[in-house]
């Protein structure tokens, strides 16, 4: 029997928009994030996101601190990669004193901060799965993320806010055996990421649902100032790491994976790949790891000469900025934070546009925010 | 292009147009202080009428094409005269050069033209800076506080800001 449409054709029937309260407490918003949605149907016409639920002051808070005791609060803003947290604030703060850490310490830091990135990426992609309906990826990866949380624990004392890469270089040197526990960590994490290919990459329903959804063109993504692997899944290559190099990147050798549509396959396609190259850059490190010190003299009470910087390093979501004036005092004079899921963010009021309400989920979990960086 | 010549093409289209010299060491001076950090940047300090036009200029340009706004923030200063600045820091994703624009403000009922329809990054930034500093941006669709609350008392981030005490401090 064929099925014959049904025509609605009542003179009385009005359609409307609806509005659509997305958040703040829903589990794929991954923190306090509110998303207004207008919906034609299930066409989203309109979403404007509201953010501000975690906003703790920073900035202010900076003002009141002296240099090191900026590094603690460093670490909340994004605390799925703390690493990098640390890293652009030592580093700002290392360029106004003039203090140049020992070679062993940025090894040290490249370490670290890579290792973070891994941990950083896992989330996002168990966390992707999840959002996607896809419930088993998340164990594997948050299996392997806590190998690296293991690591981290033996290194600084901490899980999530590891408060480990100090001003002038880092809290303290490797523990006895760590280098082997984390060369054995490694063999055993590249066998998983065929696993994941397996899991989740090669998942037709997977791909189904994330490619040609929420492309975001070249231009929009300049124009929006995305960065990290958002705008790398857009199809521009440019990575801090490579381009302006710090921390001795420029030593390691490395590729780095560009998309080609923009579309949430590629963000995620891009992530996924460059936690194969952070195991590259890891065991490198480990390889040649130099002989000597691993912190520079600083002096105990911090006062840098005036001056003004602006500091930026390719963090697992993006550019992290610091912009820093120091009026000579012990405390910083002004101190802004360029997040990078603050910008990222603001292309969903673009990108959703036209899309369908059940690919918003998609989309926003593609972008990889953390909610604590966005508000700070 | 380096910075002279950056600025070089800037003043052959506009004149009112100053370049911020690196800080320098107070005479006298003593000498463990450390010498004046600052990037090797080309810094520009712009009248506030001129502003838009100068990011015109420095987004069409083909020799400048400063494609992207990397950040935007405000810092407020009450020594020596009291002043509020707008700073832009700028990258040409063409060139892959970078450049800082300072734009001075009058503390009381400051204002500034939006850059939101050249750069639509300076959409939340704007309201960032708006939000923290009470600097208002003209032509901006939507200059609302972002991450405060709406009824929030204040400009948190202005240096005269004084923390009234509520339940929270107990």
């Amino acid at each position: 029997m064929a099925t014959e449409a049904i025509r609605i054709s009542n003179p009385d029937l009005k359609t409307e928009e609806m509005i659509l309260n997305l958040g703040p407490q829903h589990p794929s918003t991954h923190g306090v994030l509110r998303v207004l949605l207008k919906l034609d149907g299930e066409v989203i016409t309109s979403s404007q996101p509201d953010v501000g639920y975690l906003h703790r002051g920073t900035e202010k808070l900076a003002e009141n601190r002296t240099y090191p005791q900026m590094l603690v609060i460093s670490d909340r803003w994004d605390y799925l990669s703390a690493m990098s947290n640390n890293l652009v604030w030592c580093l700002a703060v290392e360029k106004l004193l003039g203090v140049t850490p020992p070679p062993r310490a940025d090894a040290l830091r490249v370490l670290m901060v890579e290792l973070n990135r891994i941990a950083s990426h896992l989330v996002f992609f168990g966390t992707y799965g999840i959002d996607m309906g896809a419930f088993t990826p998340f164990l594997y990866a948050f299996r392997e993320r806590e190998k690296i949380l293991d690591l981290f624990e033996e290194v600084s004392g901490a899980r999530m806010t590891y408060n480990y890469i100090r001003i002038g270089g880092v809290m303290a040197d490797l523990p006895e055996y760590w280098i082997g526990k984390c060369r054995s960590f490694l063999e055993w994490f590249k066998p998983r990421l065929l696993e994941y290919d397996t899991l989740l990459t090669g998942n037709p329903i997977f791909q189904d649902r994330t490619k040609r959804v929420g492309v975001l063109s070249k231009d929009l993504a300049l124009d929006y100032g995305v960065t990290g692997p958002n705008l790398r899944g857009s199809g521009i290559s440019f990575d801090l790491r490579k381009d302006e190099p710090y921390c001795g990147y420029e030593k390691y050798q490395f590729d780095v994976p560009v998309g080609s549509n923009g579309d949430c396959w590629d963000r995620y396609w891009v992530r996924v790949q460059e936690m194969k190259e952070s195991v590259k850059i890891v065991e490198q490190a480990l390889d040649r790891l130099p002989e000597g010190e691993c912190n520079a003299k600083v002096p105990r009470l911090l006062k840098p000469p005036k001056g003004e910087v602006y500091t930026q390093i390719e963090a697992p979501r993006g550019h992290l900025g610091i912009y820093c004036i120091s009026d000579g005092q012990d405390k910083p004079y002004r101190v802004h934070v360029r997040a990078p899921s603050f910008m990222n963010l603001t292309m969903l009021q673009e990108v959703l546009v036209g899309e369908k309400i059940s690919d918003m989920i998609a989309i926003l979990g593609s972008i990889d925010i953390v909610l604590g960086e966005v508000d700070r | 292009m380096n910075n002279s010549e950056i600025f070089a093409v800037l003043r052959t289209q506009m004149t009112d147009l100053a370049e911020i010299p690196p800080l320098q060491l107070p005479a006298g001076a003593p000498a463990h202080e450390g010498k004046p950090y600052r990037d090797p940047h080309l810094y520009i300090n712009c009248p506030k009428e001129k502003w838009f036009d100068l990011a015109k200029l420095l987004k069409g340009d083909e020799r400048l094409s400063f494609d992207f706004l990397t950040m935007v923030t405000a810092v407020d200063y009450l020594k020596p005269e009291p002043l509020m600045e707008v700073v832009y820091h700028l990258y040409s994703f063409a060139h892959r050069h970078r450049m800082v624009v300072k734009v001075p403000l009058s503390r009381e009922n400051g204002a500034i033209a939006s850059v939101i329809s050249l750069w639509k990054t300076a959409d939340w930034q704007e309201r960032e800076v708006y939000d923290m500093f009470g600097i208002y941006f003209e032509n901006h669709p939507n200059c609302t506080r972002i991450l405060m609350w709406d009824e929030f008392p204040g400009w948190p981030l202005r240096k005269d800001f004084v923390h009234i005490p509520d339940r929270y401090d107990d």
